[in-house]
């Protein structure tokens, strides 16, 4: 009847919740297979083909903020982020990936108390 | 050879048991995570939420008080009115906890202090380094058990932290304060007032409530015997011969011979992808892509059933436990005569709650996920999974 | 993440007026400490002719920091903010090192960081008493070979080396060479005393502290090591700093004020008695309060040694182990007490 499993270690994917910015909060059009462009494009800048092939999958886009939740196997994990990190321009515009959370549980992307104002 | 990096690693318990079992901790693993800041409760099949469900959450209260000198916190008076005369819960606000000095007081009246290396070096009482950090702590843990009999004025314990906790370090913090009295005669707002006339500003705050109804929801199907979704279901009640009350398994039997979308041996959806799913659910992530899909491969896992109705409740404050726990029982007593196959409350604690279960210490690596969700089913059967951060201690 | 530290919010005459929008910007991502940087190439050159020296003037270090005002004005959004100031130069002669304990202007620094281009300037550097930060030059590759001895002094003296990723977004060749020089230092010091930091030049070329520990990961540090480099690293930099200068002078007095609160506790006798006592407390270096008893003994018997303070502070510096930091603490109230009396 009782059954307790405990799993430890890598989790089979990861969630970031990222927005894209630009310089000077410019409002730059930018729908969702874009965005993934953008996001391959930045894998394959730093990483080449195989960065290229990274399944990141784009679960949650919202258009007006540029925000997405990112779902990555963890094997690709960093990879991902640094890619993010190190992306500086895109169509032509300087831009920036802004990574609020990331967890091995997307339940946890559901509240964050740290954006809790009373 | 591709290039791998190590990524922060991951903990999930997943506790399967039944409510009705005597052994079953369903309630101590309520009671025991202090700090709650939200709770989503999902029920599928549901077109209209029972009211003394959502009245019990929106009735409860809590308090910010602000700019309050951890002294006040050790005053014997304050001990003695509240610390030992009810389960006080008190939580700084506004501090992070892989930066700043964090505070807490969780029943039966442990203050806990999370210190940074400077404010612990300067403060001068007994703590332990922190245990995720062993070789360079940046953070240390001091706990005060104030109701303790020798904790009190005049003996040279006392005396010290009275000391080391007034004045000096200007340890001032905003708290969240929310107290259950043992006896139900006193008005749970006499915190505040006592804390008012000492000077201290409060303001009350409510539950904030947000509820939805969701149509034509495709929801995965789950079995509660048969989590790892090996589609044995036979074998599994083989497996566990105390299995209680069929009337689920009748439903879905009934249902499997009616849509023909059931065969036995079917895969159904294991604990892992159901646990995935419910996260994008409450997320309010689409769940509809394929296989092949540019954007996201991800979609519902199989085998799926659409659901007319489905009712999502979204609750964020400082929830006690104790609430938490009625409102499982309410939601047990609730299934039993609805036609939901399943109802799951989900309840996320503070990223910055210096602790997640009992006195187990909390941290924040990449995230501070210190959260658990109940899945419960007519048969009285439950499912429990309790996530923590990378470094956390894993849950009882 | 303890701290965490932005080293190098560049603000020479080059990188434009936007130094408010990108303080603005770093404090926003969630950095606690913003290190203004003044970088001049070339500041002190010797003729060699009629071996007359020749300095650049350098400008004061309150003139790059925020304005009082807009500090303020940032102090009230974001608690626990700090402002310094650091100067980096290039390092082309063996005598410019020299003319980094010369020149008046530099003591208002808190932070002294150099550009190597030699292997023998570098070694110079690597044991030199002023120096807090050997930093390299990312957008090209590293002119010389880095030596294990070299490093070794530099870990025993408790200077850190930099690593700037702002010139690794901002243009993908800059990006291989940057990766490439990581790569290079942190195999020859193990990931010990690295620091991130963003070198930037405009304000979309920050990144929040998580996103530089994640790249330290790509860079070649452990999970550990790079969060340091963003967080305690940084603030090893920083008391390394204090704690260079203070040991020309004599210990610095910190008076903390006093959070009067003595009239709400009232039911407290105890209580008054203490808020009476102004605390003040000796900090010639914040990384090891039990370094203050050690050194205020010392000042007694009128014989501050230098290098057994240094010793002190880098033992202290590389691997902070307080292993009775509460007896300590305890025998410095009672030393500070002494001196209150």
């Amino acid at each position: 009847m009782y059954r307790r499993i405990v799993s430890k270690g890598k989790a089979e994917y990861f969630y970031l919740h990222v927005t894209l910015e630009f310089e000077d909060f410019e409002d730059v059009p930018v729908d969702a297979i874009k965005f993934k462009t953008i996001i391959v494009d930045a894998l394959q800048g730093l990483f080449g083909l195989a960065g290229a092939s990274i399944p990141a999958d784009i679960l949650k886009f919202h258009q007006p903020k540029r925000s997405a939740v990112l779902r990555v196997p963890s094997s690709g994990f960093v990879k991902l982020w640094s890619s993010l990190t190190l992306l500086g321009t895109c169509m032509g515009r300087r831009c920036a990936f802004r990574v609020h959370q990331v967890t091995p549980h997307l339940m946890a992307l559901s509240a964050n108390s740290r954006e809790w104002q009373l | 050879m591709a290039v791998t990096f190590t990524c922060p690693a991951s903990k999930l318990v997943f506790e399967r048991s039944c409510f009705l079992h005597k052994n079953s901790r369903h309630v101590t693993n309520v009671l025991e995570h202090h700090f709650n800041y939200g709770v989503d409760i999902l029920i599928p099949d549901c077109d209209s939420i029972p009211l003394h469900l959502t009245s019990l959450m929106v009735n409860s209260r809590f308090f910010l008080t602000e700019r309050l000198p951890l002294a006040i916190l050790i005053d014997k008076e304050f001990v003695e009115a509240f610390v030992k005369k009810g389960k006080l819960y008190m939580l700084s606000y506004g501090t992070a906890i892989d930066r700043d000095n964090c505070v807490a007081i969780v029943p039966p009246g442990i203050l806990i202090l999370n210190l940074t290396k400077d404010t612990y070096q300067e403060l001068g009482l007994v703590g332990k380094p922190t245990v995720f950090q062993k070789k360079l702590p940046t953070k240390y843990v001091v706990e005060i058990n104030l109701t303790e009999e020798y904790f009190t004025p005049g003996k040279n314990y006392y005396e010290r932290v009275k000391w080391c906790l007034t004045d000096r370090l200007g340890l001032v913090f905003d708290f969240l304060v929310a107290w259950l009295p043992h006896e139900d005669q006193i008005s749970q707002s006499s915190v505040p007032a006592y804390l008012c006339n000492k000077g201290f500003r409060s303001r009350a705050f409510k539950v904030s409530e947000e509820i939805t109804f969701k149509k034509d929801v495709k929801y995965p199907v789950i079995d509660s015997n048969d989590f790892d979704g090996h589609g044995e279901g036979g074998n599994s009640d083989n497996d566990c011969p105390i299995t209680s009350s069929t009337k689920y398994d009748e439903q879905k039997k009934g249902g499997t011979k009616s849509d023909g979308q059931l065969k036995s041996g079917d895969f159904l959806c294991s604990y892992t992808e159901f646990w995935e799913w419910l996260g994008a659910f409450t997320c309010g992530l689409d769940c509809d892509g394929s296989p092949d899909d540019f954007l996201s491969t991800f979609s519902c896992p199989d085998p799926v059933s659409i659901s007319p109705s489905c009712c999502q409740c979204k609750y964020r404050g400082f929830i006690l436990p104790g609430t938490i726990n009625c409102l499982i029982e309410s939601l047990r007593d609730y299934m039993k005569s609805s036609t939901s196959p399943w109802a799951c409350v989900t309840v996320h604690g503070f990223t910055d709650s210096p602790v997640s279960w009992r006195r187990n210490e909390h941290g924040h690596h990449k995230g501070g996920e210190n959260l658990y969700t109940f899945v419960l089913f007519p048969s009285e059967d439950y499912w429990l999974y309790m996530a923590v951060g990378t470094h956390d201690i894993c849950p009882p | 993440m303890a701290h965490p530290c932005e080293l190098n919010i560049l603000c020479d005459k080059n990188s434009g007026n936007n130094v408010e929008d990108r303080v603005k910007m770093a404090l926003s991502l969630g950095y606690e400490v913003i290190v203004m940087n003044n970088f001049i190439p070339e500041f002190y050159t010797k003729k060699k002719k009629k071996g007359q020296e020749k300095t650049v003037p350098v400008p004061e270090a309150s003139e790059i920091k925020i304005p009082e005002h807009i500090w303020k004005e940032f102090k009230k959004r974001y608690k626990n903010i700090q402002q310094c100031t650091r100067f980096t130069t290039v390092i082309t002669d063996a005598a410019q090192m020299h003319g980094l304990t010369k020149q008046k202007e530099l003591k208002g620094y808190d932070i002294t960081a150099v550009q190597p281009t030699t292997e023998k300037l570098f070694h110079n550097c690597c044991t030199s008493d002023d120096v807090d930060i050997i930093t390299f030059d990312m957008t090209e590759k590293i002119p010389f070979k880095i030596k294990r001895p070299s490093i070794n002094k530099a870990l025993e003296m408790g200077i850190h080396f930099e690593l700037t990723y702002s010139p690794a977004i901002r243009d993908p060749t800059l990006r291989k060479h940057s990766i490439r020089n990581a790569i290079k230092i942190l195999t020859v010091c193990k990931g010990k005393n690295v620091v991130l930091s963003s070198g930037c030049e405009r304000a979309v070329e920050l990144r929040g502290p998580s996103d530089v520990a994640n790249l330290g990961i790509l860079f070649g540090l452990n999970e550990a090591q790079a969060k340091e480099a963003v967080s305690s690293r940084c603030r090893a930099v920083l008391l390394h700093a204090e704690a260079r200068k203070t040991i020309r002078g004599t210990a610095v007095m910190k008076v903390t004020p006093v959070v009067d609160i003595s009239q709400k506790l009232q039911s407290s006798t105890e209580s008054q008695k203490n808020s009476l006592q102004t605390t003040s407390e000796l900090m010639p270096d914040e990384s090891d309060k039990s370094d203050c008893n050690g050194l205020k003994e010392d000042r007694r018997t009128g014989n501050v040694s230098e290098s057994s303070f240094r010793k002190r502070l880098h033992e202290k510096d590389t691997d902070f182990q307080f292993e009775d930091t509460v007896s300590s603490v305890s025998k410095k109230s009672k030393t500070v007490n002494v001196v209150d009396s």
